[in-house]
């Protein structure tokens, strides 16, 4: 018995469903085996050429650590005829803590690419035919993700940016934010990305269907405060305003910065990117909360929420609706459990993942979230 | 004797802390970020070591009775009722199942349980997160997530409470 047997909810975008699926499906095979950096560089350079790389040749490979579901790689390109570039591969293991596709992926650097600072997209195998996984490959981009001298926990959360970088850095985050809000949803460049507007609260049920769906898919047991959230969501879906593009895991961790600068080199993690409600970011941010060494609390580490989302409404004329932020701060920390509580457990169990320890070690934030989760449904919404 | 799990433990941390780390190439991060992964787990199965069957009937007996009182509460339609069912008839199986059919039965709830169920389930099920998130919170401390919730300073404190 296993909450997948539970009735799948629908209505739910076509390419998100179609990515859970195939992994669902793919279930019974593996073990996942971590691949050597021969075997990575004797499909890459069949795969560029194909692309219509002249006389490619890959040099300098290496792993990369950092993040906790792609494996990703390194390299330098020597080409017939173009200068060397560095670049990097990510690829697809068969499960991960978040699975998504690479193809909307790809789609989303290429519509940001040049209107904020993104890794340049250069090449996908959306379904893995010359790579042996789904993968894609980008511009390498110089940055950290956090202070040299700092400590974080994995996946960047904890960072704590001290006086500089905080007060440097909140500006750009903010402005590639609404940047990112003011892309036209329905442009052709987002082919795969579908527009929930067949009713005011279908944005709002999407992201429902798709957290609900991939934890029936994952969990490996029940959870009975994330009965009560579902229940508590389904009956609380808002009205969506306007539609944006949403990033979905914006937040510090997921961003390069040059330290000595102060400047962001790179937005990153674009796997969760969707059509819906500019709250939904917001309320990520928000709930992605580190508390200072003096004990104030920040919004991703920056600033606190109250003034992001002030600064938010001055630079983009939108209201910050309350019950909506109080919804999709619901919506943030139900996915956060299922990530870590469901995903990342779940790939660590059937050994689908090259990362299966630092999996094992994200689930255990889960009851952060699940704590987060409890005290917002005790709370209730704001009038 | 046999050397104890306590010992083979403290020897792995060393080990890795103090031979397999240091050889690791600086270049590859992967294996350098796995490396003090696999040292934290360590240090945390230290903490957790002794305690864990414990745990797991701690955790077991708190499903059980949120089980009970959720069978007792209120009604509802034939959602809420088929769920009921199931939930009675999980309290015989494992506890991954008893949890499945908890979690479902609250979301049954949402279908067609009558207002006083609907609300008596919310305030069980909030109760019960309680305990599991500071069960959560003393187990994993070595792991580094602070969940901000008020909890005892050791497993050994914790277990301790229902005596």
């Amino acid at each position: 018995m296993t909450v997948a047997n539970a009735p799948p909810p629908h209505d739910l975008e076509r390419e998100i469903a179609r990515t859970i699926h195939g992994v669902h499906a793919a279930r019974a095979t593996g073990p996942y085996r971590l691949r050597t950096l021969g075997q990575v560089g004797a499909v890459l350079e069949p795969f560029l050429a194909a692309r219509g790389v002249h006389a490619p040749r890959v040099t300098n490979l290496k792993r990369l650590g950092g993040g906790a579901s792609k494996e990703q790689f390194v390299f330098d390109l020597e080409t017939a005829s173009a200068p060397p570039r560095r670049c990097v591969l990510r690829m697809d293991p068969m499960e991960a803590a978040v699975i998504t596709s690479r193809r909307r992926e790809f789609e989303a650097l290429q519509a940001m690419h040049g209107r904020i600072p993104v890794p340049e997209p250069l090449w996908v195998d959306v379904d893995g035919s010359a790579l042996g996984r789904p993968a894609l490959v980008t511009s390498f981009v110089a940055g950290v993700t956090k202070p040299t001298a700092s400590s974080s926990n994995v996946s960047g959360f904890g960072t704590v940016l001290g006086d500089r970088l905080r007060t440097a850095l909140s500006v750009p985050f903010l402005d590639h934010l609404v940047s990112l809000h003011a892309y036209d949803v329905r442009s052709p460049v987002l082919a795969s990305f579908q527009v929930p507007d067949g009713d005011p609260r279908q944005a709002a049920r999407w992201q429902v269907n798709w957290w609900t769906t991939v934890w029936r898919n994952d969990a490996l047991f029940g959870l009975p405060v994330l009965g009560l959230a579902e229940r508590w969501l389904r009956e609380n879906l808002p009205v969506t305003r306007e539609l944006v593009l949403v990033h979905s895991d914006y937040r510090t961790g997921n961003y390069l910065f040059d330290e000595a600068r102060g400047e962001i080199t790179a937005i990153l993690d674009w796997e969760l990117v969707h059509v819906g409600d500019y709250h939904q970011d917001l309320a990520w941010i928000d709930a992605m909360t580190t508390r200072e060494p003096g004990g104030e609390k920040l919004a991703s580490g920056l600033m606190p929420f109250a003034e992001l989302c002030a600064r938010y409404a001055a630079a983009t004329g939108r209201m910050i609706d309350q019950k909506t932020l109080h919804f999709y701060r619901m919506l943030a920390y139900y996915q956060g459990a299922v990530i870590c509580l469901g995903s990342s457990l779940r790939a660590a169990h059937e050994a689908h993942n090259h990362q299966d320890a630092l999996l094992a070690w994200l689930a255990t934030a889960g009851y952060m979230f699940m704590n987060q989760l409890r005290l917002l449904l005790e709370r209730g919404a704001p009038p | 004797m046999n050397p104890s799990v306590e010992l083979r433990l403290r020897t792995m941390i060393r080990a890795v802390t103090e031979n397999i780390l240091p050889a690791i190439d600086p270049d590859d991060s992967l294996a350098q970020e796995q490396g003090r992964l696999l040292l934290g787990h360590l240090h945390a199965l230290l903490q957790q070591h002794g305690h864990e069957e414990a745990l797991r009937s701690r955790q077991r007996r708190l499903l059980d009775r949120l089980a009970r009182d959720l069978l007792e509460a209120g009604s509802g339609g034939p959602v809420t009722l088929a769920a009921r069912a199931a939930l009675g008839a999980a309290l015989a199986d494992s506890d991954e199942a008893l949890s499945i059919a908890v979690e479902r039965f609250v979301l049954a709830t949402g279908s067609d349980g009558d207002a006083g169920l609907r609300e008596q389930t919310a305030g069980l099920v909030l109760a019960h997160a309680a305990e599991e998130v500071r069960a959560g919170e003393v187990w994993f401390r070595a792991m580094g997530f602070a969940t901000g919730i008020e909890a005892p300073a050791s497993v050994a404190a914790l277990l301790e409470e229902e005596r």
